[in-house]
């Protein structure tokens, strides 16, 4: 038996060194890259690049448009097998894969056969930029260093907890303490860099269908001084984009890498940045201080505003928004609080960390500084690791980082190493945008504008307009939607210098094939001369004929989740809702902001369906079923002229 | 020696020599003579696992603790299996099975199938490969909640629209019988999966079998029911292999996962005796 498998072993090495390198020079990445996309490109109907791309403009100028916009709905962060920390955990979806994934098609995803309910209308792969080179070199045969023995031995690894300890000894041991992290010693130059850029490049470039599917060039900077995160997702408006993305290794604080993105602006690209997770920041994600520990400037509040237009809300790793702790009034706000994030890396928990604290903040620096710093509209995420592109169906749940949470079992028992329990999980949310047409630029604007909403799931629509002139009660939606654009502006917009009450009109609408309405909120929030924030939350409209109470609260909806079968109907609620709000409070010298939130009725979590379907008790730290939302851009009221933007 | 690198035979065999090569290396480290060992990487891994939670180094007792824990871990797993406590456990089981099928499933993911085997694939499936239906219609909704019997407003409505001239079916007289949504009175030639993304695809399937170029009534979508006139219908025929090659490909690749696993089980009930009482 020894003879045998040593033969074995002798053939297998044999065979593997046959494929070794025999070029070492670095240009045979780039030409490697070269010849891929030169197929590619032989494989579309035209004859080269330049008539693909002069097709595209022409897609572009000719995909269906509507002056009162649409509502398209997409991905904007999520990692392929490009992104190390991916890869460990078993992703094998190339950034290909997951666009394909995003307009519908069925692909492996952990050793199953798995599919969106409903394809997508755009998407951006945003793989962490720190190590894309490093896994070109893994993943490409014909890259230079492809057969080091280290990553020979990174592909040979089947286990999830051997695979950590590889991840452990040559990649964080390298990375330790506040020190700039660096490159691990198979690490083969700026070449592999590029090309792994490239290749994430061509994939956006192939699977672009204006009118149908929009697709962004993009990656992650993922800082995080401290273990407090200030990650950044970079979202390009075309196609043009520098030579390789900058990553962490590079760039160590976002004050940086904004004076990067301002020198790409002027080689030609076009480009925002979207932080996430500020629950997990450690006070960083809306610090007074900057990276040097001095007090924001103007002139850091102008640069932070130009690049970073909206944030994201909420993702797997917690909902943003507000946490029940620290907003006992907002009976809405014990929603994927993901408590346990808290618990990793000293985290801690502080009311500071949430998206509502940091944007009536930003009124505060405006009134010191005279630019707001934090004019941030919201979108919606995953930061799913398995290549799966807003995956938010809760029914369809299978888990975000790969080996660590891929079975009903490790959902309910396991961890997401230095994250969260898995249980705490949410499964994400996704970005709406209101935009005339499907197209690069339309869709990329409309986040620039922050015409810009967020929903936990469900694809419910949401309109919000604001004004001193608007006509309260609305009963017509195209002429709400007619009168906003005309008298007033939308979601992400500003009003400057108005000096009597506004009115805020607002509707929504059910997912087509999703649950009915609970109520639409407006919260409002500002600051007073002294700096002191203050809020408040008005019911606007509701569904079932419920009444106000004196304080202005509302029954609640009711429940028709059957937890035994995980089904709800929709016999409560309403399909859709319009209303207004007329701030008769509204104090001109303040500046204030306004945001709509959109609440459904109750529905199954997903930790239920799981439950149901593997015949399991219900958890009991979860709750069974939860009401999903939609989160609008704020609207904010300035007082005088901001300096800019 | 590049094309027999890719055949996904012998990446099947390499993969198997390669796992039995090393669980033969495992087996005696461990197993046959009773000793366990515990790397200088995994004890890195130990040591940044306790840095990572605790923020602090581990003092050399902690440490200590660390390395016993995991001792015990592997020397009570040893044991456990010379016990015998690994049958019957539901989830390693499960584990392992998810394992050998994903060694079986791996093999296929690199088959390259020729045309041929494409073409009868896609003769095999024609309604997956059809193209996309388009349709043009008029539509009037209206909402359930607001009326206490919508099925009668349904009726009434439709006669008043049949009362009226061909010439008065417009927008501005027809929209008013109606309730109020953000959709509109009439789409040009749009697709299913507009239908869809607007309507639900419950309308949408109700456009694909409606009858042409009359009223329909109560066609359901997300938001209520609808009076329909659907007067154009094109599209849905099956597509040639080039059109749809990708697509194709990554279903048959599918379809070999399925076959493969199958003929996998298939042999392994016919190797083992099974007995069902």
């Amino acid at each position: 038996m020894q003879t045998k498998l040593s033969i074995i072993a002798l053939t297998l090495t044999v065979a593997l060194s046959a494929c070794s390198e025999k070029a070492t020079d670095a240009q045979k990445d780039q030409a490697h890259v070269k010849a891929v996309s030169g197929s590619n490109t032989k494989k579309n109907k035209d004859e080269s690049i330049s008539a693909r791309a002069k097709s595209i403009k022409e897609q572009e100028d000719n995909a269906p448009s509507n002056p009162l916009k649409n509502a398209y709905f997409g991905e904007t962060h999520m990692h392929t097998k490009y992104s190390l920390d991916a890869y460990i955990g078993g992703n094998r979806m190339s950034p290909k894969d997951s666009l394909q994934f995003a307009q519908g098609q069925e692909k492996m995803i952990n050793g199953e056969l798995h599919k969106l309910h409903r394809p997508l209308d755009f998407a951006a792969t945003t793989d962490h930029s720190e190590y894309i080179g490093e896994m070109y070199t893994t993943l490409e045969m014909e890259a230079v260093g492809h057969n080091n023995e280290t990553l020979k031995e990174l592909r040979s690894l089947s286990e999830y907890k051997d695979q950590i300890a590889w991840f452990v000894k040559y990649v964080i041991s390298v990375n330790r303490g506040d020190a700039k992290p660096s490159h691990p010693p198979f690490y083969t130059g700026a070449e592999s860099t590029k090309s792994a850029w490239q290749i994430i490049l061509q994939a956006a470039k192939e699977e672009y269908k204006p009118g149908v599917f929009t697709t962004l060039a993009a990656f992650e900077w993922s800082g995080a001084p401290k273990g407090g995160n200030l990650h950044r997702n970079i979202l390009f408006r075309d196609m043009v984009v520098p030579a390789q993305p900058m990553s962490y290794l590079e760039i160590n604080r976002e004050d940086d890498l904004w004076l990067w993105l301002a020198e790409q602006e002027k080689q030609g690209s076009t480009v925002l940045a979207i932080p996430h997770n500020s629950n997990a920041s450690k006070l960083n994600m809306f610090n007074p201080n900057d990276a040097k520990g001095k007090p924001i400037t103007k002139e850091y509040a102008e640069l932070r505003s130009h690049f970073e237009r909206t944030i994201e809300m909420m993702q797997i790793k917690g909902n943003s928004e507000v946490h029940r702790n620290f907003w006992p009034a907002d009976e809405f706000a014990d929603f994927e609080n993901a408590d346990s994030v808290a618990d990793f890396s000293n985290r801690g928990l502080d009311k500071r960390n949430f998206v509502r604290w940091g944007v009536i903040e930003g009124l505060k620096h405006y009134q010191n500084l005279g630019v707001n710093p934090y004019k941030l509209g919201f979108n919606g995420g995953t930061d799913s690791h398995n290549g799966l592109m807003a995956d938010v169906a809760e029914d369809n749940y299978v888990g975000g980082h790969g080996a660590a949470d891929h079975t009903p079992e490790l959902r309910r028992t396991g961890q997401v190493p230095e994250w969260l329990d898995a249980i705490d999980e949410s499964i994400g949310s996704i970005t709406g945008v209101w935009a005339q047409k499907n197209t690069r630029s339309e869709i990329w604007d409309a986040m620039y504008n922050r015409e810009t909403f967020a929903t936990s799931g469900p694809r419910m629509q949401i309109r919000f307009f604001a004004g001193e002139h608007l006509t309260p009660q609305p009963s017509d939606i195209k002429a709400m939607v007619t009168e906003g654009y005309d008298k007033g502006v939308p979601m992400g917009g500003t009003v400057t210098g108005a000096d009597s009450a506004p009115t805020l009109t607002v509707w929504a609408a059910k997912d087509t094939v999703g649950a009915n309405l609970d109520r639409i909120q407006i919260i409002k929030g500002w600051v007073d001369q002294q700096g002191e924030q203050h809020e408040k939350i008005i019911n606007v409209v509701w569904s079932d004929n419920r009444a106000k109470d004196k304080k202005g609260n509302l029954a609640q909806v009711g429940n028709t989740v059957d937890l035994t079968t995980a089904k709800y109907t929709n016999e409560i609620g309403a399909t859709m809702l319009m209303g207004s709000f007329t701030d008769e409070e509204f104090n001109s010298e303040l500046p204030t902001l306004y945001y709509a939130r959109v609440i459904e009725i109750p529905t199954p979590r997903w930790s239920t369906y799981d439950a149901v379907r593997n015949n399991l008790p219900l958890l009991k730290d979860v709750p069974a079923t939860i009401q999903e939302r939609a989160w609008s851009s704020p609207i904010w009221f300035m007082p005088t002229q901001e300096k800019t933007h | 020696m590049k094309t027999f690198l890719k055949e996904p035979l012998l990446h099947f065999l390499l993969l198997g020599a390669a796992l039995f090569y090393f669980y033969a290396l495992v087996n005696d480290n461990q197993a046959n003579d009773n000793e366990i060992s515990i790397s200088a990487a995994k004890i890195v891994q130990l040591k940044y696992s306790f840095e990572k939670t605790r923020q602090r180094q581990p003092s050399e007792e902690e440490l200590a603790a660390l390395v016993n824990n995991y001792l015990k871990e592997q020397v009570a797993y040893q044991k456990g299996v010379e016990m015998g406590l690994l049958a019957g456990d539901g989830i390693i089981q499960k584990r392992i099975q998810q394992k050998v099928e994903f060694i079986v499933e791996d093999s296929v993911s690199r088959l390259e199938p020729d045309d041929a085997e494409l073409s009868g694939f896609l003769k095999a499936h024609p309604d997956d490969y059809r193209s996309e239906q388009f349709f043009s219609f008029v539509q009037l909704y209206f909402d359930p909640s607001k009326h206490r019997n919508v099925t009668a407003v349904l009726t009434k409505t439709l006669a008043q629209i049949t009362a009226l001239d061909e010439t008065e079916h417009t927008a501005v007289k027809l929209m008013p019988l109606s309730d109020n949504i953000f959709l509109d009175y009439q789409y040009t030639d749009v697709s299913y999966a507009f239908v869809a993304r607007y309507f639900g695809s419950k309308f949408a399937d109700s456009l694909v079998k409606l009858s042409m170029n009359t009223w329909q009534q109560k066609i359901q979508s997300g938001y209520g029911v609808h009076l329909v006139q659907l007067t154009q219908r094109t599209g849905g025929e099956i597509q040639s292999l080039d059109k749809v090659r990708e697509q194709v490909k990554q279903d048959w690749l599918n379809e070999q996962r399925k076959l493969s696993l199958a003929k996998f089980y298939q042999q392994l009930f016919a190797e083992y005796n099974i007995n069902v009482s």
